[in-house]
Formats: structure tokens, C-alpha cells, sequence
């Protein structure tokens, strides 16, 4: 199960509808500052957040992180255990569902 | 007998690859929609709007070249017939004053849920507004009275004299007030009444202020000095 806790509002809701549509489990976070309320439990194979690399770090900690960060383009930054593991400027969702799936260990690292 | 309906036919448009991709998965969910291509930049969503005439253009509004603003103006000149609705993550009343006077039919802000994406794509299709008439009016107003206050700055900008051009340009190449009176070989107290008299025909309280303007409107060059 994946956490879909990233803003702006737009970008998480389709992210996670097509995250679902590749078959996989997925649920929505509304609110990203409330995501430390709900990771603790062991709940979530994966988080995405989007910017704050302080909160991806801490976070991490506790479950795998894919950060997203926007400016002009977009990069997707790879979180464990509290460190920044893997970075990727992104050019298409599918590269950013595999990133996914890696950190969260629904795929083997290509 | 059922009516045979046609697809909607919508051009996404957004240097946010994984984003845009996403939300075509989105939107080719909907019954009726269907997304013809995902573009990311703006001059290529011109070029994808001559060729295919979609029905609805989703379009952001920052995007690397052309932006959205000037993307919607030239969707609308070779396409009439198609719908712009501007995506934009910040929405401000000079933003819709542009995107209107550019023809756009609606804002979607990206706080929305993406379920909203759909509702406008069919509703700016049958002819609806995304944006409420005195919102546009607002808007309009806001940025008419803006470039009436930009087109009087300007005005005091050209009625500068060669003079007081030349003290700003010095000025703005660096030069303390005793250098500039000893080029123009004048004194200290005539250079403080020529600045005075730049201020007072600018109407700005700072000598910076008139700097900016006179930059800002082309009549005084600011140097790349390098350091």
C-alpha cells in the first residue's frame, strides 16, 4: 500500500488514480503535514511527499519516501532510512511509478 | 433511436511530465473524454491545436518558451472553436485579467481535486463559464487600471530632458554625486536640483526609484559591471 500525501491537490489525486490504474494498492493523505499522524503504524509500503526534505528525511525513517519537488521540470528524490538514496529528473509518470515501486519493493531495481 | 455523441477530444499541455501524464490517465477514465495527447511546453500545444483542433485545451499556465498566456492567444487565432481552460497553481486577478483578454474560457486551480478537471472540460464544451462574470469584470479592471498607471510612468519617463537622462545613466553606471557634478562640470548644489526636479517629474520619493523607472522604461542602460 502506497500513501499519496503530495500537494498540489491535482497533481496527488491523478498520480494516484494512475498509480491505481498499474494495479496496485494505493491510498490518499489529504493533508501532507498530517503524514507523521499516519506512517507510524506500518501500514504503508511507500510515502510520496512533495517538497519539504527535512519532513522526507524524518519520514524515511519510518517507511520509504519518494519526495517530489517542482520547478521547471520535476525531480523525484528517493528516500530511506533518512537519507536522500536516489534522484530522477522525471519525464513521464511511468518513471515515477517505478521509482515508487522500487522504494516500496513492489519491483526489483532495473 | 440513441444520439450518437462524439468524444471530447482535450490536449494536455504541462511541463510536469509525470503529472500531466497522470491526469490523462485521469481523464480517459471519463465516459465521453478522451486525451489526444500530452504535450510540454506551449509552442508545441500550438503546433498539436492546428493540426488536430481539439475541443478543449488544458493548459498550464508556466511553462518553459511560450507560456500559457501567449499559447492560448495563438490556440485561439488558429482554432476558435477550442476551449482553453488555464491550470495554474497560482491564481491571482491579473493571471485571469491576461488569460481572458487571450480568450481563455476558464481557470482550474491545482488545489482542486482532480475530479473537477472533467466537470470543467464538459462544462466550458457546452458553452459554460468556469468563471463568474464579476469575477472576470474584477479582473479586467484591475488590469486595465494597471497599464493606465504603467502608460502615465511611461509618459513621465519620456518627457525626462537629455540632461536629466544623462544624470540617471551616470548615476546608474556608478558614479558618486562629486564624480557626476565634475563630469557635467557642475556644482554639487545644481546636480541636487536637477535630481530634485527628476524626482518631483517622475513622482518618486528615491533616487532609485528613478533609476528603476528609467531603466524599466528604456532610457537609462543599467551595466553589467562583472563583479
Amino acid at each position: 500500500m502506497v500513501l499519496f500525501a503530495n500537494e498540489p491537490p491535482t497533481y496527488r489525486d491523478a498520480m494516484y488514480q494512475a498509480f491505481r490504474g498499474r494495479g496496485r494498492s494505493a491510498l490518499l493523505l489529504p493533508l501532507e503535514a498530517a503524514v507523521d499522524d499516519v506512517v507510524g503504524d506500518g501500514a504503508f509500503q511507500a510515502v510520496v511527499l512533495s517538497g519539504n526534505e527535512e519532513r522526507a528525511e524524518r519520514i524515511s525513517r519510518s517507511v520509504p519516501v519518494v519526495n517530489l519537488t517542482y520547478g521547471p521540470g520535476e525531480v523525484a528524490t528517493a528516500y530511506l532510512a533518512g537519507q536522500a538514496t536516489a534522484r530522477r529528473d522525471l519525464t513521464g509518470f511511468a518513471e515515477l511509478a517505478e521509482l515508487i515501486e522500487t522504494v516500496a519493493g513492489l519491483a526489483s531495481i532495473s | 433511436m440513441a444520439r450518437e455523441t462524439k468524444d471530447i477530444k482535450v490536449l494536455i499541455a504541462d511541463d510536469h511530465r509525470s503529472f500531466a501524464e497522470a491526469l490523462r490517465t485521469v481523464i480517459d477514465l471519463e465516459r465521453g473524454l478522451v486525451v489526444s495527447e500530452v504535450v510540454s511546453d506551449g509552442s508545441e500545444a500550438v503546433a498539436v491545436v492546428e493540426r488536430d483542433h481539439p475541443d478543449v485545451v488544458l493548459l498550464d499556465i508556466e511553462m518553459p518558451g511560450v507560456d500559457g498566456i501567449a499559447a492560448t492567444r495563438a490556440i485561439k487565432q488558429s482554432s476558435p472553436e477550442t476551449h482553453v481552460v488555464i491550470l495554474t497553481a497560482h491564481e491571482d486577478d491579473t493571471m485571469v485579467a491576461r488569460a481572458v483578454e487571450a480568450g481563455a474560457s476558464g481557470f482550474l486551480s491545482k488545489l482542486r481535486p482532480v475530479a473537477d478537471v472533467a466537470g470543467a472540460v464538459r462544462a466550458v464544451t457546452r458553452g459554460e463559464a468556469l468563471l463568474h462574470p464579476e469575477e472576470v469584470a474584477r479582473a479586467l479592471q484591475m488590469l486595465e487600471a494597471r497599464r493606465r498607471d504603467d502608460a502615465r510612468a511611461r509618459s513621465r519617463v519620456e518627457r525626462l530632458t537629455p540632461r536629466q537622462i544623462e544624470i540617471l545613466q551616470l548615476m546608474a553606471d556608478g558614479l558618486d554625486p562629486e564624480k557626476i557634478a565634475d563630469h557635467l562640470s557642475i556644482s554639487r548644489h545644481t546636480l541636487r536640483t536637477h535630481v530634485q526636479n527628476i524626482l518631483t517629474r517622475l513622482r518618486v520619493h528615491s533616487k532609485l526609484q528613478a533609476l528603476a523607472e528609467a531603466i524599466r522604461y528604456g532610457k537609462v542602460v543599467a551595466q553589467d559591471r562583472g563583479d
